[in-house]
């Protein structure tokens, strides 16, 4: 082998059915897939076949970290994971990141990544250490919080061991449970917590103190160096919406916050941390983080700058009772934002209409409380009563239901919309805030995001078309004003709204392969999302200074490009996707009013949008399949053969 | 080098305390120190360590505090080949070509853990030389987020 920088060079594959450990080496996929996502999508590609479901043997956790991961790129600490996603609806191969110290100690540990296959006769858990792996008994870990297990592996192998691990809601095969580390970070949206549980895979545990070599050292500083974020003088002195709900609620005085960082070598401090806070309900004090959504255990808010309780009130207690029950979805292992953005306001909402009655609930719905809470996390990580259907995600529980009387019923009560001064906008919207393939509302100017106004919007809607779950992974769409202006000028059909959604989407496969963080990549500083400008290019130059491979930005891209197409060949090979199933699935959620004005879709002006995204990609415009021309020219003429042979080459 | 010869450093990096300042727990210490030095990371190469507690909310950064009294120099069997002292800035610091992988620095630091660490692939110990070559000074320092790391003569306030 070649001498590897950035790369460890081995993947490990761990056969929980057969409980062998095998090798292979990283080159067979690296440079041409990057790392990360796009290393899953090959793998998925070649061992996924048709018609493995979630909970099939089958079905593998693809877990890759990237090139720049242990490095000091900037928010470089991540890792993704792919495989059949048993949250989608319906089931099929998704993503999903995860930040800490796992990823990077992954690599210390001798491994690019691992494959998990099989499924385990017993509990177990993956112990992996300088460049070793062992299937050890899980017995004593087996139902045991995410909190609890990660400390009995410390106590087992050393503190600065990193471990993820499910829950109880993982254990019992929920499609809302998460694989989590630490506090507060987790492989949440896809429900692979659940699938780890029916694998009998309690944790994985790494450790090491292998080398990850980096090609140019000073180069890589530099582009550390030109970055955006600078060192802060004072923390304190940042300020954004965490912050400002510590100001606004009653903080207990004995406890304290600071602001962290969620992963390795991340210069943003994105995170509140709560230290030594009193749990309402139960004894003692509790220290962790909070992160997107967590203080959405506090009160529910529809994020126009302040919280909600005067804005969609649908539930407010105090920091404590907040907290706790943040203690709880995480040890639990629960997937935060379907529950705090989706189910529970979904439960609230549907109580006050009289549909979600307290007889199929199995008792009073009354978020304000942290008893409520306390009940209900438990009844749905235990699937007990109506737990056992919720833990199936809200969208499967509302087919079950019924979905015109449980998912459209509109809601009446009090929520103030609109924009600016004008806040007495009352627009209608249904108790269901699903959005598409099983996911949840996601910034797309509805349900929590109301504050996102037309056209933005509609940037979404081209992600959410294209993707097998909620985009957010990797595609938080970045902009700045100017493109936005030209943007707004002809929403429809402007060239340059697909090409933003374009460019973020091809540099989120960038992300999640080298690997780097969605909050803080691509920096949008060209004057139009095609072309390189100020720090738009600083993909290519970390992964150029790590792996000293001389690589453009536009080089980078068309690797984007080509991780994104392969992705869409699992959708079309696996799912029969087409350009007339996503638009089926992902529409109707945009002809309800939006939450400024009450906007609502152009659908025929909407399918220009649509057709010019997919030009951008070189995908059939009519079909939504990528042509043998585009597979051929991203050096995929493999993937073409098999989808020709298919019948799927336009 | 006798005892009394010995120059005092310059001063030698330090967690300011949580009232003052904040860890972030990103860890760009340890990462940018191995790859300054080593061209690398590793928690085998990392001069500098970060002790991460986070269901206690603590985050606690050691390094070596370049003592007055040097007791890793004065056990080291190829003193001022080894373990040496750098004349500009004090730095005790360790040179990697002499060092023959005794652990007599390791042994002889009066810090628990000691902050002295030790590379199995090359046999040989590392630790923090403040970065006596480089321009801008201590690495860790300049990338700090949150800038809770100083390069300072006051003992360690944590």
């Amino acid at each position: 082998m070649s001498e590897l920088y950035g790369w460890m060079g081995k993947i490990l594959r761990a056969d929980l059915t057969n409980r062998t450990l095998t090798t292979e080496d990283t080159e067979k996929y690296v440079p041409k897939y990057i790392g990360g996502i796009g290393i899953a999508h090959r793998i998925a590609w070649d061992e996924i076949p048709k018609g493995v479901g979630a909970f099939d043997k089958e079905n593998k956790l693809i877990l890759m970290t990237g090139p720049l991961t242990g490095t000091p790129s900037p928010t470089s600490g991540r890792a993704e994971l792919g495989g059949v996603a048993a949250q989608s609806l319906p089931e099929q191969y998704a993503h999903s990141g995860i930040g800490g110290w796992f990823p990077a100690e992954l690599k210390y540990a001798g491994f690019d990544g691992i494959i998990i296959q099989g499924q385990a006769s017993s509990p177990c858990y993956l112990w992996v250490h300088d460049g070793e792996a062992e299937i050890k008994d899980a017995s004593d870990l087996w139902g045991l919080g995410t909190y609890d297990t990660q400390k009995k592996l410390r106590q087992k192998h050393g503190n600065y061991v990193r471990s993820i691990c499910i829950g109880p809601a993982g254990e019992n095969k929920s499609r809302i449970a998460v694989l989590l580390t630490d506090t507060e970070n987790a492989f949440g949206q896809g429900g692979f917590g659940g699938i780890a549980g029916h694998k009998n895979l309690k944790a994985i545990c790494v450790s090491g103190s292998k080398k990850i070599k980096i090609a140019h050292p000073e180069e890589l500083l530099k582009v550390r160096s030109d970055m955006p974020w600078k060192p802060m003088e004072n923390p304190y002195l940042h300020c954004d919406r965490l912050e400002s709900l510590i100001d606004f609620l009653d903080f207990p005085s004995n406890s304290a916050w600071h602001k962290r960082s969620c992963g390795h070598a991340c210069p943003r401090t994105c995170f509140l941390e709560l230290v030594n806070v009193p749990r309402k309900t139960r004894p003692g004090i509790h220290s962790g983080q909070l992160g997107c959504l967590g203080p959405l255990t506090i009160e529910w808010e529809n994020e126009k700058g302040h919280l909600g309780r005067d804005i969609w009130p649908l539930w407010s207690q105090s920091v404590e009772g907040g907290f706790e029950a943040s203690e709880l979805l995480n040890q639990y292992g629960l997937n935060e934002w379907e529950i705090l953005a989706g189910m529970v306001p979904w439960l609230v909402m549907g109580n006050r209409m009289g549909v979600i009655t307290e007889e199929l609930f199995g008792g009073p719905i009354n978020p304000s409380t942290a008893e409520w809470w306390i009940s209900f996390l438990h009844m749905l990580a235990y699937r007990e009563g109506f737990g056992d259907l919720l833990a199936e995600g809200v969208t499967r529980t509302i087919n079950k239901l019924g979905k015109e009387k449980y998912g459209e019923t509109i809601y009446t009560g009090t929520r103030l919309c609109g924009l600016g001064e004008d806040r007495s906008l009352q627009v209608d919207t249904p108790i269901n805030l699903q959005e598409a393939w099983g996911y949840c509302e996601h910034h797309s100017g509805r349900g929590i995001h109301s504050f996102r106004a037309f056209p933005v919007w509609l940037l979404r809607a081209l992600l959410w078309m294209t993707e097998s779950r909620d985009p957010h992974d990797n595609q938080h769409v970045k902009d700045n004003p100017s493109w936005l202006a030209e943007f707004e000028k002809d929403p429809y059909f402007g060239e340059i709204g697909p090409a933003i959604s374009f460019w973020n989407q091809i540099r989120g496969q960038l992300k999640s392969s080298l690997t780097v963080c969605d909050f803080a990549f691509p920096i949008p500083d060209a004057l139009h999302p095609l072309q390189s400008g100020g720090n738009s290019n600083a993909e290519a130059r970390l992964f150029s200074a790590v792996t000293g491979i001389d690589t453009t930005q536009e080089e980078l891209d068309k690797a984007g490009l080509r991780l994104q197409t392969l992705y869409r060949a699992i959708q079309i090979r696996n799912y029969d996707r087409t350009r007339e199933l996503e638009w089926n699935e992902v529409v109707p959620f945009f002809r309800r009013p939006d939450g400024t004005t009450g906007a609502v879709i152009d659908e025929e002006k909407f399918s220009v949008m649509a057709d010019n995204f997919y030009e951008l990609h070189g995908w059939d415009k009519t079909t939504g399949w990528p042509t043998r021309y585009c597979l051929e020219d991203l050096d995929l003429k493999d993937i073409a053969d098999e989808l020709e042979a298919l019948g799927k080459l336009p | 080098m006798e005892e009394g010869e010995i120059p005092k450093a310059i001063g030698h990096i330090v967690q300011l305390s949580v009232e003052a300042s904040a860890c972030s727990s990103c860890g760009t210490c340890e990462v940018v120190c191995a790859t300054v030095h080593e061209g690398a990371t590793s928690p085998s190469l990392r001069r500098i360590w970060l002790d991460r507690f986070p269901f206690e909310a603590r985050y606690i950064t050691l390094t070596c505090q370049q003592c007055d009294s040097p007791e890793c120099y004065f056990a080291c069997p190829l003193k001022d080949e080894a373990l040496c002292i750098d004349i500009k800035t004090g730095a005790r610091y360790i040179n990697g070509d002499n060092c023959t992988g005794c652990r007599s620095c390791i042994e002889a630091c009066p810090f628990d853990p000691p902050r002295i660490n030790f590379d199995t692939d090359r046999n040989i110990a590392i630790k923090c030389d403040l970065c006596k070559d480089r321009p801008n000074g201590p690495a860790c320092v300049e990338f700090c987020t949150t800038k809770c790391l100083i390069l300072t003569e006051k003992e360690q306030e944590l």
